[in-house]
């Protein structure tokens, strides 16, 4: 059990705070959404220690949030939550993570699991080949020198424009699939290089391709809204990130911060939490190298969706307009972005953290789509590999409490040594065949850490979310095939 | 001289979300030598890497903490960049803030590795680096 393990004062049947007494330093109390159950795996972890390191960040607001899904990450706690004023506040490249706008996009076809089975096996075969992902894995387009720069400026539309996709899939993606501001010319020219051959690339660990079919509607006017129309339906779901040029942005900047610490006057309880004011000059450059490496994110997700399409076209011999594919959404759940929120009864503009959490804007906001503006937009939820995921839609609720944000995810219960210890002798690929999931990795030895047994039930930390009136749920997805590096 | 059936020199520790990697050197700069060792170890199986390219790189950082930070995310750079990883690393000058390693290794090649897992970065969380001993040990956590 953490030592803050007893601090925790319970608010409501969701709702447990960190008193700001609790640690020195903390600047506003940490809040934890969860219910009784979560809250008691949450306690035996770092995480609420590291949610009270986080409360410490100059100019944070009202409070440290955490969603239900948090759990022990590198300095701030994964499923975090915070916003900083602009003016005197912080921005900590620790905070969003190295994986810069890491992700999830869901494609929605007009199949029916079925129509799909047969070609199932074929379909994973043909994904893992077609979306290169795994260590040593380089991806099928290099960029030229000229070129990444476009990339890191235009996000996703630089992927449409260059034939990657179609032009209507960028109004289903958060922020159009380009973050405003993007300064290629801070960052390094080593985060430029290693994006060269990435793009279109899935990485390794808990990023996935997964086909997918709708489990179970919750809410059918918001689903069919959503283009989820009934139980059978095919989707696809993906998850991924910036790749090594995020990786390179974040060490590149944590390194700056950790410098220039002193002549800001900040003191922090963890070097990985180092941050700078938001208004410096490292702030600013740090905002626009991290909105360069998020589009480039968005990028990576947009070309894996050209090639998941046409995965689906060379195996069905169908286009991949006849067969849908079309984008339902895409969120980021690593990221800081400049927002307006109600602040104290004043509308103003600020930075939310969110680290291992969605952004969940509900009905009528101007950042919804058109199309979703009557329900909110999606809020994509990936469980593990043998169970489910979930699209969910935010609330005004979140609006007013967590600054518009959401779980991102299951959430670790096992480490990687337990799973594996816990899963010695299972064949998880086998074990999961019998269930009629295919999984199809790069590393077939290590699958235990990313198999169920390694993750909370997501229907839980989901249960906890729209207990506590952050989000209500719309569709449950289950795993047909899954792709793993 | 550490050998594994005295003393490890790397070995994995427990972390919810990611892996923590655990190394001891008599010097720094084995250290420096035996951390790189471990990255690689979790990213494929090193025995498949053959000696056959040679890469000497230079590093620097504040400390010497976050010189070993550096170091590895040096070593995450080449691999992203140029698919190598060290069969062999001599740091071949050290000082707490600045080394110099020469690296023997091998272009990575899934179909001829046994390959692992892909670590995204070393972090400062929970980072130390001290001598117990005569010893020296760090502890380092890898974003997964």
């Amino acid at each position: 059990m953490s030592p803050g393990a007893h601090v925790l004062q319970q608010l409501d049947a969701y709702r447990w705070e960190i008193p700001a007494t609790y640690k020195t330093g903390m600047r506003v109390p940490g809040l934890i959404y969860a219910d009784e159950n979560l809250i008691k795996q949450i306690e035996e972890d770092q995480a609420v220690e590291q949610l009270a390191n986080a409360a410490m960040l100059p100019g944070v607001i009202r409070r440290a949030i955490a969603m239900p899904d948090i759990h022990c990450g590198y300095g701030f706690p994964i499923g975090g939550v915070a916003a900083m004023r602009l003016d005197d506040g912080v921005i900590s490249p620790g905070a969003v993570g190295y994986d810069i706008n890491c992700g999830v996009r869901l494609l929605a076809t007009h199949l029916t699991d079925d129509e799909i089975r047969p070609h199932l096996a074929a379909l994973a075969e043909r994904l893992f080949r077609n979306v290169p992902s795994g260590v040593g894995a380089h991806g099928r387009m290099r960029l030229t020198q000229a070129e990444i720069p476009e990339v890191l400026q235009h996000g996703a539309a630089w992927a449409v424009r260059r034939g990657y996709g179609r032009a209507e899939d960028l109004r289903r993606i958060e922020s159009e699939g380009t973050i405003a501001g993007a300064r290629p010319d801070h960052v390094s020219r080593k985060a430029l290089s290693r994006g060269l051959d990435q793009l279109g690339t899935l990485g390794s660990g808990n990023h996935f391709l997964e086909i997918q079919r709708i489990e179970e509607i919750h809410d059918p006017h918001t689903a069919r809204v959503f283009g989820l129309l009934h139980p059978g339906q095919v989707t696809v779901l993906m998850h991924c990130g910036s790749r090594g040029l995020g990786h390179q942005v974040c060490h590149d900047y944590l390194e700056v911060s950790g410098r220039t610490l002193p002549r800001y006057g900040i003191t922090l309880p963890d070097r990985q939490l180092a941050c700078v004011p938001l208004a410096s000059p490292e702030g600013q450059a740090y905002l626009g190298a991290m909105a360069g490496a998020a589009n480039f994110a968005f990028a990576n997700r947009q070309v894996i969706t050209h090639w998941v399409r046409e995965s689906f076209e060379e195996v069905l011999k169908q286009s991949a307009e006849s067969t849908g594919l079309d984008i339902v959404y895409d969120v980021a759940h690593n990221m800081a972005k400049i927002e307006e929120h109600a602040v104290e009864g004043q509308q103003m503009r600020v930075c939310v953290h969110r680290k291992g959490a969605t952004r969940g804007f509900p009905a009528g906001h101007l950042e919804v789509p058109v199309e979703y503006r009557e329900v909110g937009h999606p809020v994509l939820v990936p469980g593990d590999m043998g169970r489910y995921s979930y699209v969910l839609v935010g609330t005004p609720v979140a609006m007013a409490e967590t600054f518009g944000s959401t779980p991102h995810g299951a959430g670790r219960m096992r480490s990687r040594g337990e799973a594996r210890r816990l899963l010695r002798g299972v064949d998880v690929v086998d074990t999961l065949a019998q269930r009629g999931i295919i999984v199809r990795a790069a590393s077939r030895d290590l699958l235990a850490e990313e198999a169920s047994e390694a993750y909370k039930d997501v229907a839980d930390v989901v249960r906890a979310s729209d207990g506590a009136g952050l989000t209500r749920t719309v569709a449950r997805l289950q795993p047909l095939a899954v792709v793993k590096g | 001289m550490i050998g594994d059936g005295i003393m490890r020199r790397f070995e994995t520790f427990e972390h919810t979300a990611d892996i923590g990697l655990l190394v001891r050197g008599e010097t720094l700069a084995e250290l420096f030598g035996n951390a790189a060792d471990g990255l690689v170890d979790l990213t494929l199986d090193p025995a498949g890497l053959r000696e056959e390219t040679r890469v000497q790189v230079t590093v620097s950082a504040e400390d010497r903490e976050a010189l070993l930070v550096a170091w590895l995310n040096e070593l995450l750079y080449l691999l992203d960049t140029r698919r190598f990883l060290p069969r062999r690393s001599r740091i071949s000058h050290f000082t707490d803030t600045h080394l110099v390693a020469d690296l023997v290794g091998d272009t990575v090649d899934p179909e001829r590795h046994a390959v692992r897992r892909m670590i995204k970065a070393a972090t400062y969380h929970g980072l130390s680096l001290s001598q117990v001993d005569s010893v020296w040990e760090a502890r380092v956590i890898l974003d997964l």
